[in-house]
């Protein structure tokens, strides 16, 4: 019995994953308006505070990073997001491509928890169509990065 | 989830997966959105931790809360916490002296 699997690793060592066209125009509009939001400080402050949150609970060394560290880190993540967003046009996808793709897509999930208000249990919001769609969304992309995180714990280990 | 600054005195007495190597300690919190399997991934990663320490600590965030990932130095602790946060954890850190 062959069994569907959203990753391969190929024999040169690159590795295919294999969503559909609209798939992947869809999670590169997704990376793209998050990347967008975040530069433009669009971004709703819940969310914006999930991201980057804090690194300390102590009020200098919270400062001190918020000012040598928290702008180098939002770059970072904008620059993760744009880059998921040209990788949806490759084919094939080294190791370090999986690496941003995996931070990439773990800011759209934790940004579609944040506005779900996630709990163990499932969302904590009033669903109406645009959450229902949210939490479609945020699934999705929790099987995604489940089954390339699967393919890189077995590289590792 | 807490977001109170937990005791130092909290961890001295825990059973920590890595060598406390220096005052700064990095702790890593629960949060419901992350998975499991990418908790364990990141720390596998980042600090090279067999599957199973990363595991063991991955299980700790989860059912404790919290765990001490990593220690050293403030510059050891300050970069462990941007990578952290990088790939989407919520780290925190703090001077055990």
């Amino acid at each position: 019995m062959s069994v569907f699997k959203i990753i391969k690793k190929n024999k040169d060592g690159t590795y295919r994953i294999f969503l559909s066209k609209d798939e992947f125009e869809w999670l590169k509009h997704e990376s793209m308006q998050l990347a967008n939001l975040i530069s433009r400080s669009e971004l709703d402050e819940v969310a914006m505070k999930r991201l980057f949150p804090a690194g300390s609970f102590e009020q200098e060394i919270e400062q001190k990073f918020e000012e040598e560290i928290k702008p180098s880190l939002l770059n970072e993540k904008i620059h993760d997001l744009k880059t998921l967003s040209e990788l949806c046009e490759k084919d094939t996808f080294s190791k370090d491509d999986l690496d941003i793709i995996l931070c990439a897509i773990n800011s759209i999930r934790l940004t579609l928890g944040t506005i779900l208000a996630m709990t163990p249990d499932g969302p904590a919001v009033v669903m109406d169509q645009d959450k229902k769609m949210f939490y479609a969304y945020y699934n999705h992309l929790s099987y995604l990065q489940q089954k390339i995180v699967e393919e890189l714990i077995k590289e590792i280990n | 989830m807490s977001s109170e600054a937990p005791a130092i005195e909290t961890y001295r007495s825990q059973d920590l997966y890595h060598e406390t190597t220096g005052p700064w300690l990095v702790i890593v919190w629960d949060d419901p959105i992350n998975l499991m399997s990418y908790v364990t991934w990141v720390f596998q990663k980042l600090f090279g931790y067999p599957f199973e320490v990363a595991h063991k600590l991955m299980m700790k965030v989860h059912t404790e809360g919290k765990a001490v990932v990593s220690s050293g130095s403030k510059e050891k602790a300050e970069l462990d916490v941007a990578r952290l946060h990088r790939y989407g954890l919520w780290a925190t850190m703090e001077c055990s002296s």
